[in-house]
């Protein structure tokens, strides 16, 4: 019963960071077709600095604690340093044993993230 | 029915995970497979193998024959006219996809129509959406009801002279409901004589009689990995007068009469469509779990399972929290239950439930038309077969006991 021990049910029932952010700075939505999760992923930045990051998502206990840890961790980080952050540093952070087929959700927040940069920068 | 000996003939049963003992619900998207059937693919292997209809030698003739022997038997339990109109193919999906590309290429003008339902799994939808678009035809995807029926009498008035082909599924692999398969075709006719009806069977052959006489179908799908056989064995059904209307979308060898430097001359007879070395253990291997399946008898699997889904909905009163796709009547539908447990994700419960050893699918179960229709990301879904007995279902039920302690 690894993955769903204490600590990652105490932020899938009480995730950081969920809901809107008003006049955002990027708004991102990401869907994982495999098995139906979507999200939206709000992000104010400022001077190349992420100042906050909040998601919405309709996803499983992965997708929302792994949504929940990766919102709070790339606060206060520049973009630079959002973009040097990989999936094995996601994984890591989750820090539970997720199965082949689970790992898909755990990474869509980060796939909406990096997709959501890349449009903002090019814009 | 017997499951507690019908159990011994299936080794995998009597495996562990996680320390639990195997519940495995997971029968509509592969079913295990008897002893009978692992030993008939081995004992080829050691004994008979080799190319069919190619050599002189003994093996060959030893092979060519269980070929032809699997394809009569397996015709036979069918109630296919003729052997000849039994094709192997990979599965359900490649069976669609050589009747879309080999029948559709042939036969759909600009502005045809195709009917589908909205509940068809991809497989059996995304091959005829594809030939529409290639063909300029058009998809009617024909809307399920808020009691999860169809309404054929709306569908009916649909049916125009463009219509050339009407897709169904014998039974949903969400809903399990089963079709009327050769009233809904009768009632089509009346609104146009000429039309071709592709039936997908992947969640019916297993579960029900099938007599494809008596269903009037042009064209029906089977995948034998659901019904005991191996994967990569599909069974399909093309009506022998129709056969000229389907060209074959693989040539090379084996199904060819003559080939000359400017032009190459097909057989005429299943075999066209079987181009290239077909899958033999796996055939011959499918033909044995027939043989199993007939010694079984299909009319006692289908009260088996009705009895089971009785059983199902009678412990689901307790669970008010329980929503169940599909029709509340066991005699309307085969032996599976989709469901959702509120609050509770799909994939969370499913993992929970794999922790206690209880295999089920969870997600949309490639039909997603379908979920969006519902407006659900996904459900769970556990489907029976002969094997399974209450004592599953109990474990099945314990397990969803303690997801919700672990989730809720
Ligand atoms: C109703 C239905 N149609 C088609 C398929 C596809 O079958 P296969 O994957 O064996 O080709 C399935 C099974 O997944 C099914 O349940």
């Amino acid at each position: 019963m690894d993955i769903y021990r204490e600590e990652f049910m105490e932020i899938y029932k009480n995730p950081m960071n969920q809901g809107k952010i008003e006049k955002a700075s990027l708004v991102e939505h990401g869907t994982n077709e495999a098995c139906g999760d979507e999200m939206d992923l709000y992000l104010k930045i400022e001077n190349g600095k992420v100042i906050d990051a909040k998601f919405e998502a309709e996803s499983c206990s992965v997708g929302i604690v792994s949504s929940a840890i990766l919102t709070d961790e790339i606060k206060g980080k520049t973009l630079a340093e959002v973009k040097a952050f990989s999936k094995k540093d996601l994984l890591e952070l989750i820090g539970v044993n997720l199965t082949t087929s689970r790992i898909k959700c755990a990474t869509l927040p980060l796939e909406t993230l990096v997709k959501g940069i890349e449009e903002y920068e090019r814009k | 029915m017997n499951t507690s000996r019908i159990k011994k003939d299936f080794p995998i049963l009597k495996r562990e995970v996680n320390g639990k003992k195997l519940v495995y619900l997971d029968n509509a998207a592969t079913s295990q497979k008897p002893l009978s059937v692992v030993e008939k693919i081995s004992d080829f292997y050691l004994t008979n193998n080799a190319n069919i209809h190619r050599g002189l030698h003994t093996l060959s003739e030893e092979a060519s024959e269980m070929y032809d022997e699997a394809r009569e038997n397996i015709a036979d339990f069918f109630g296919a006219a003729k052997s000849d109109e039994i094709i192997f193919t990979s599965g359900t999906t490649e069976s669609a996809n050589l009747i879309a590309f080999g029948w559709g290429e042939k036969n759909l003008k600009p502005h045809d129509e195709i009917l589908v339902l909205l509940s068809e799994h991809h497989s059996n939808f995304v091959p005829w959406q594809e030939i529409a678009k290639r063909k300029n035809a058009k998809l009617i995807v024909e809307n399920i009801q808020p009691d999860y029926s169809y309404n054929f009498t709306e569908m009916y008035k649909k049916i125009t002279d463009n219509t050339k082909l009407v897709v169904l599924s014998h039974a949903s692999n969400v809903l399990g409901n089963i079709l009327e398969i050769k009233t809904i075709i009768n009632k089509c006719q009346k609104f146009n004589p000429n039309l071709r009806f592709f039936v997908d069977g992947a969640q019916a052959a297993p579960h029900l009689e099938v007599n494809l006489q008596s269903l009037g179908c042009d064209f029906y799908a089977i995948s034998g990995h659901k019904m005991l056989g191996p994967t990569g064995v599909g069974i399909l059904y093309i009506k022998k007068e129709i056969q000229n209307e389907v060209d074959p979308i693989k040539f090379g060898g084996g199904m060819i009469k003559e080939v000359y430097l400017d032009e190459t001359t097909l057989k005429n007879s299943c075999e066209k469509y079987e181009g290239g070395t077909p899958n033999i253990s796996g055939v011959i291997g499918m033909s044995e779990a027939i043989n199993y399946l007939r010694e079984i008898g299909m009319e006692n699997i289908r009260k088996h399972e009705v009895e089971l889904l009785k059983y199902f909905f009678e412990k689901a009163q307790d669970h008010e929290d329980m929503t169940i796709y599909g029709s509340m009547s066991p005699l309307e539908r085969t032996g599976l239950v989709s469901f959702n447990i509120k609050k509770i994700h799909p994939h969370d419960l499913a993992a929970v439930l794999a922790n206690e050893g209880v295999a089920v699918r969870s997600g949309h179960h490639c039909a997603m038309p379908l979920h969006k229709h519902l407006q659900i990301p996904g459900s769970v879904r556990a489907s029976f077969y002969l094997y399974n007995d209450e004592s599953d279902i109990d474990a099945l039920f314990t397990a969803i006991d303690k997801a919700r302690k672990i989730l809720l």
